[in-house]
């Protein structure tokens, strides 16, 4: 299984689920269910390192969660609970609960899948995938660039404030947010001028806007062809189902 | 018989390998077999001013004037100049790496040649083939998450342009990244992330990832920067070693004592000395005005 699904399948795999997945009404529980099964399913396909799989899920699943904990507050229909103080006066209804379950499934299973994505594959046949997708060169550079600087920006940012620390001998809060906010600004200028660099090394090494790959290209196998076929078909099935019910 | 069948295959390779390199050569037209393996002539070039960024008449700063610099096949040679001296700037430009965005040429006359092709936009990829840039900062040089990604990076882009078939042979590339992480000292760390090596290892490993597609000249900025004594020694036995075209920018004037017998001296952007590294370097009053010391080693012996 692990050598049927090249990165590409996995990449379409994935972007039809979580399109479908979103497609599903809010409050359709039924139909999030099955989603929620195909997708687990999917994922288990893919063979994610299952340690680096559970640790960038859940650093990720906190924005959406925290994004969305006003959601059941913000919702027309029946309400069920509601607190009223003299200044704050809030109401959960039941459409509201409704959309907040809906909206965490979705973006819980649409990370699922792109981290697994994302944790099963190598980052350089992601976006050699992705311009075999005829996606815009620069804009895979763009992405390729963020996702390896990503983790630099915290070296960076904790040797700045080393620096700051070192130099700060009477700590006050104010003082010391106003440095940090002066490092942050410096570091964006410091990770141009990283990028600038990299995509100059690159250059040197012949990259010209295509990512290649060592050994065969990924080829698309027959029955990775089938496998892909039979759940995008399936997922379709129940989406199209979705209108009839 | 699975001896014959192998020598068999390993021949027809062979051959598919050679035709597919003299494919490429006649598309795209040989160098022309010139003695000189670096071209410079009457080169300035000046950066854009930060300050202008946006402008509709951007202002420039001269940082190279007038540089005339021949490099002949195999010689090793040392850019010498104090901070600011246009060392990097230089080289960069001699890789191609410099483009609209961060300055311009001043004099459109002057030019830059590899092995007699003179680099435009039409043939920089060809031309940077030819060129292994060493950066001085092992960390702009090594961002995959594998020693044996980075490594393979360039031999695989230069590969896939040539359309050789080797592109798609792993064994190949899995021998060719051993081989270049052997002669690094590397040997064995081909899964290692890049950026949790010790400096010293990134430097190795960066000279690696060119040591990889055979580059015929070799540029190296501030190669001996923050290394340690041991690791700077061994890093210099092995680009002295190197039987290529060897060009390195520093101000480590005990390197440059070290490794060439010509140097060319930079200060403010204009060429100040092109001659015999022994010769300049135990001159102490030029190298003063200039910004620049004896070596220690020389500085030692006068002493004693």
């Amino acid at each position: 299984m692990k050598d049927i699904l090249s990165t590409p399948l996995k990449l379409i795999i994935s972007v039809v689920l979580i399109f479908m997945l979103n497609s599903v009404e809010n409050g359709n529980f039924l139909f999030l269910s099955i989603f929620s099964i195909i997708s687990v399913f999917v994922i288990i396909c893919f063979f994610p390192g299952w340690k680096v799989f559970f640790k960038r899920f859940f650093k990720i699943i906190t924005v959406p969660v925290l994004l969305s904990l006003f959601v059941p507050f913000s919702g027309k229909g029946n309400t069920l609970y509601a607190i009223n103080w003299k200044i704050i006066n809030l109401t959960i209804t039941d459409m509201g609960l409704v959309n907040f379950y809906s909206i965490i499934i979705k973006s819980f299973l649409s990370i699922a899948l792109i981290t697994a994505v994302i944790t099963s594959s190598r980052e350089r046949e992601i976006f050699y995938s992705l311009r075999r997708f005829r996606l815009p060169g620069i804009f895979v550079m763009t992405m390729f660039l963020m996702y390896r600087y990503i983790f630099l920006f915290r070296d960076e940012l904790n040797t700045g404030r080393k620096a700051i620390n070192a130099r700060i001998f009477k700590k006050t809060y104010f003082s010391y947010n106003r440095k940090v906010s002066y490092l942050v600004g410096n570091i964006f200028l410091r990770t141009f001028d990283r990028a600038e660099n990299i995509y100059k090394a690159m250059a040197a090494r012949g990259f010209d806007g295509n990512f290649n790959i060592p050994g065969n290209e990924l080829v698309i196998k027959k029955s990775g062809i089938f496998l892909m076929s039979c759940i995008i078909l399936f997922v379709i099935a129940v989406r199209i189902s979705d209108f009839f019910v | 018989m699975n001896f014959i069948k192998n020598k068999i295959q390993n021949k027809n390779k062979a051959q598919q390998y050679q035709k597919a390199s003299d494919d490429f050569t006649a598309e795209n037209g040989a160098f022309i077999n010139s003695d000189s393996a670096v071209m410079v002539k009457n080169f300035s070039y000046s950066y854009r001013n930060a300050n202008s960024a946006g402008d509709l008449a951007p202002t420039f700063k001269k940082v190279l004037s007038g540089i005339n610099i021949e490099i002949r096949k195999n010689e090793k040679l040392t850019i010498i100049g104090p901070n600011g001296a246009g060392k990097s700037t230089l080289l960069l430009n001699i890789a191609g790496l410099m483009d609209e965005a961060d300055g311009q040429r001043l004099d459109e006359s002057g030019s830059i040649s590899i092995f007699g092709k003179e680099i435009n936009k039409k043939n920089i990829f060809e031309i940077r083939e030819k060129i292994g840039f060493v950066f001085q900062n092992p960390d702009d040089q090594l961002f995959s998450t594998s020693v044996y990604e980075d490594v393979s990076f360039g031999m695989i882009n230069m590969l896939k342009r040539r359309r050789d078939p080797r592109a798609e042979d792993s064994n190949y590339i899995d021998s060719v990244v051993k081989k270049c992480l052997d002669a690094v000292n590397l040997a064995g760390k081909e899964s290692e992330i890049p950026h949790f090596l010790s400096f010293g290892e990134k430097k190795m490993c960066a000279l690696a990832t060119v040591l990889s597609y055979e580059p015929e000249i070799f540029i190296l900025d501030e190669p001996s920067s923050n290394l340690d004594p041991r690791n700077r020694n061994d890093f210099l036995k092995l680009i002295k070693s190197l039987g290529k075209t060897v060009i390195v920018s520093t101000h480590d004037m005990d390197l440059a004592y070290e490794f060439s017998d010509r140097s060319i001296i930079l200060n403010k952007g204009s060429m100040v000395y092109d001659g015999s590294t022994k010769e300049i370097l135990r001159n102490r009053d030029f190298l003063q005005r200039v910004g620049l010391d004896m070596p220690l080693s020389i500085k030692n012996m006068h002493q004693f």
